[in-house]
């Protein structure tokens, strides 16, 4: 390989390498997701408890899809207009001081969010039938556990990514449980049937 | 890249600041909106940046997917820290430098290397290519195989034109380690081509 | 709204232990939207050809009324029971609907029982079970302790189903699906999906089904076990990750300790021409993977 034969290869493969600087187009329009991660979400008005595609918009304000579903509208009476759900989610995981170890915390806006849920969410499960409610506070009991579990874990690896995303997750679970079983509850419950 | 001579000039935050040549007015008074927390101005930032933010993401990582998440994380941490552009350079390349900070964030937060994967893996993972041109197509799927120090530089420096002084500062390693890398990556690209033709 | 054909049966029953039969019909628009609301019992909902809507059944004795009534386009048919239930308001409802009908059914207990409705449905209820047919339309099913069976065409969709602690039987729906249990178990069976999201916190996950070229297959659980096996070829990158279970894979790659002084495995591989995404990530479940 003499040097004549390497500089023109070189010349080639600048010339064909600045050619892939070319601006490139996604696939998708990525700025929903985006514009979902720069705007502050807005705690869910009490107002907007009804259908569960309605609640399901106010865990994505929260939260953020994590799997990039479309959520649909029903056409007909449910006036849910919901937004695609995006990638990124919107809970910023802040370290606690490290007086307290590697806990991780919420974000205020989301804790804020969290603790007006929680109170509706224990007034709506009162009307619940005893079978019923028993059922479901066993199930925030279950998901509670998961919680400290991974952060457990966590507080040992706090630089683990998997233990991170299923955190997040799971606080979402928490949260989406809530509005469902409020969602269905509160139909009930305007029906006047329970 | 360097900023030029200014042929042009513009006020942000009350001073006077010299813009780079291909800095528009547009671009501007956008910048000057986003950074009071304007978001619709912001996304007109997105709308004129975001193929060349993609491009160089796409380029970086040789993977559609993570092209996408760092192209949207590129632009989060812009909206975030857009205090910090002072209109000295070119939005697009303030971007760009964003975008190389995200690349490399994300390689260190996930642990991929492409040197593991191909412990893994008995076959090298497909990347993924995009040019229509046959032989450009063979120089993207090469250079996505190439290790991830080495596909840096080459595409920072030969496929974008910074200089090894600006790939280093971006890349945060110096302008020798730049050098050495893109001699790395045109000998292992020879390779890769050459075999390909026969 | 002009309020057109307005049919209420009232029932005084304080004297009576009877239930009471139902029978009872009315035009309906062909494309309209069907609201049901029960307590406790059964509706049992049918696509016909007639515009239609007609309701048969028995009622609890303590019923106070079944509401029947149209407005435009939009059927209601509620069971009132009393503000304080003392029992005695079971109701066992047949409903046949115009089969293109948007049907949305809210129960307490009551099991609910769909098929032959092409239109859209959204089911929910507190403990009832839930079985319906999906026939090309968006579908939305949520329950609380009620287990959810849905049975596809194959057609694409998109369908969402949530319990708390029911278990989600899903066969042969296809294009986007969402299913989310806190303990129940979740399984999606034949069909093929561009969009695949399962999730559990204590719930088993199976996915036996297709992926599409493109596709994307999310699955999460804190504690339950993940067995996928998909149906024909498959073409994605996959990254899998978990803390503390196994994996074991058919496709070849072996899984790789994240760690050198942790516990937690990883398996990152690509598949055909990597053009889908699977991602799979566990807490302790042991995981299983196949063609």
């Amino acid at each position: 390989m003499n040097g004549k034969d390497d500089r023109k290869f070189d010349d080639d493969l600048l010339e064909r390498a600045a050619k892939l600087a070319a601006p490139v187009a996604p696939e998708r329009d990525l700025w929903p997701g985006i514009e979902q991660a720069i705007t502050v979400p807005r705690k869910p008005r009490r107002s907007a408890w009804n259908g569960a595609w309605a609640q399901a918009a106010a865990v994505i304000l929260l939260v953020g899809g994590s799997s990039g579903l479309t959520y649909l509208t029903m056409s007909g009476a449910r006036n849910a207009v919901v937004p695609t759900a995006a990638e990124a989610p919107v809970l910023v995981f802040e370290q606690a001081s490290a007086n307290f170890g590697s806990q991780y915390t919420l974000g205020p806006d989301f804790q804020d969010a969290r603790s007006d849920l929680v109170e509706k969410f224990e007034q709506r499960i009162e009307n619940l039938s005893p079978e019923a409610r028993v059922e479901v506070l066993a199930n925030i009991e279950t998901i509670r556990k998961a919680i400290d579990d991974i952060n457990r874990a966590l507080s040992r690896e706090p630089d683990n990514v998997l233990l991170q995303e299923l955190l997040i997750n799971t606080y979402r679970d928490e949260l989406s449980m809530m509005i469902e079983v409020d969602g269905i509850t509160g139909a009930a419950m305007r029906r006047g049937d329970i | 890249m360097q900023a030029v001579l200014p042929s042009s000039t513009g006020v942000i935050d009350g001073g006077v600041v010299a813009l780079a040549a291909d800095t528009t007015f547009d671009e501007l008074r956008w910048v000057r909106r986003a950074q009071q927390a304007d978001s619709s101005a912001f996304e007109k930032l997105y709308r004129a940046n975001v193929d060349r933010v993609y491009g160089l993401c796409l380029r970086m990582t040789g993977n559609r997917s993570e092209a996408e998440d760092c192209t949207q994380d590129a632009f989060i941490q812009a909206w975030n820290s857009l205090d910090k552009f002072r209109g000295d350079s070119a939005f697009g390349t303030w971007m760009h430098r964003v975008a190389v900070n995200v690349v490399l964030g994300r390689m260190r937060k996930s642990r991929r290397e492409q040197d593991r994967i191909r412990a893994v893996s008995e076959v090298a993972p497909v990347r993924q290519t995009i040019a229509d041109d046959g032989e450009l197509r063979d120089l993207e799927g090469a250079i996505n195989e190439l290790p991830s120090g080495a596909r840096h530089v080459f595409v920072l420096h030969a496929v974008y034109g910074y200089s090894h002084g600006e790939t280093g500062d971006m890349l945060g390693i110096a302008e020798g380690t730049s050098k050495a890398q893109l001699n790395r990556a045109r000998r292992l690209l020879k390779q890769q081509l050459e075999a390909e033709e026969k | 709204m002009k309020k057109v054909g307005i049919v209420v049966l009232s029932l005084f029953s304080l004297t009576t232990a009877l239930a009471e039969d139902v029978n009872e019909i009315m035009d309906a628009a062909s494309a309209g939207m069907v609201t049901i609301s029960n307590v406790a019992g059964t509706v049992e909902v049918r696509g016909w050809s007639r515009n239609q809507v007609e309701v048969t059944g028995e009622l609890g004795s303590k019923v106070e009324e079944l509401i029947f009534e149209r407005d435009g386009d939009e059927i209601l048919i509620k069971v009132k029971v009393p503000r304080h239930n003392k029992g005695g308001i079971s109701s066992d409802l047949q409903v046949n609907v115009p089969a293109a009908s948007t049907l949305q059914v809210n129960v307490v207990s009551a099991d609910i029982d769909v098929s032959d409705v092409m239109g859209e449905q959204s089911l929910e209820s507190v403990s009832g079970d839930i079985e319906t047919a999906v026939h090309g339309a968006d579908i939305e099913v949520g329950s609380v302790s009620g287990d959810i069976e849905v049975q596809g065409d194959k057609k694409a969709t998109r369908s969402r189903m949530t319990t708390v602690s029911g278990h989600i039987e899903i066969d042969s729906l296809s294009g986007e699906v969402g299913a989310e249990s806190v303990s129940g178990d979740v399984s999606v069976v034949n069909g093929s999906f561009r969009r695949s999201a399962l999730e559990t916190v204590n719930g088993d996950i199976v996915f036996h089904a297709g992926l599409q070229d493109d596709g994307r297959l999310d699955i999460e659980t804190i504690n339950g076990t993940v067995d996928v096996k998909f149906d024909g070829d498959v073409s994605a990158r996959f990254d899998i990750e978990t803390f503390n279970g196994s994996i074991r894979n058919c496709f070849g790659p072996e899984s790789v300790k994240t760690s050198q002084y942790a516990p937690g495995r990883e398996l990152k591989f690509t598949e055909g021409d990597g053009s889908g995404r699977v991602t799979i990530n566990t807490l302790n479940g042991s995981l299983q993977l196949c063609k």
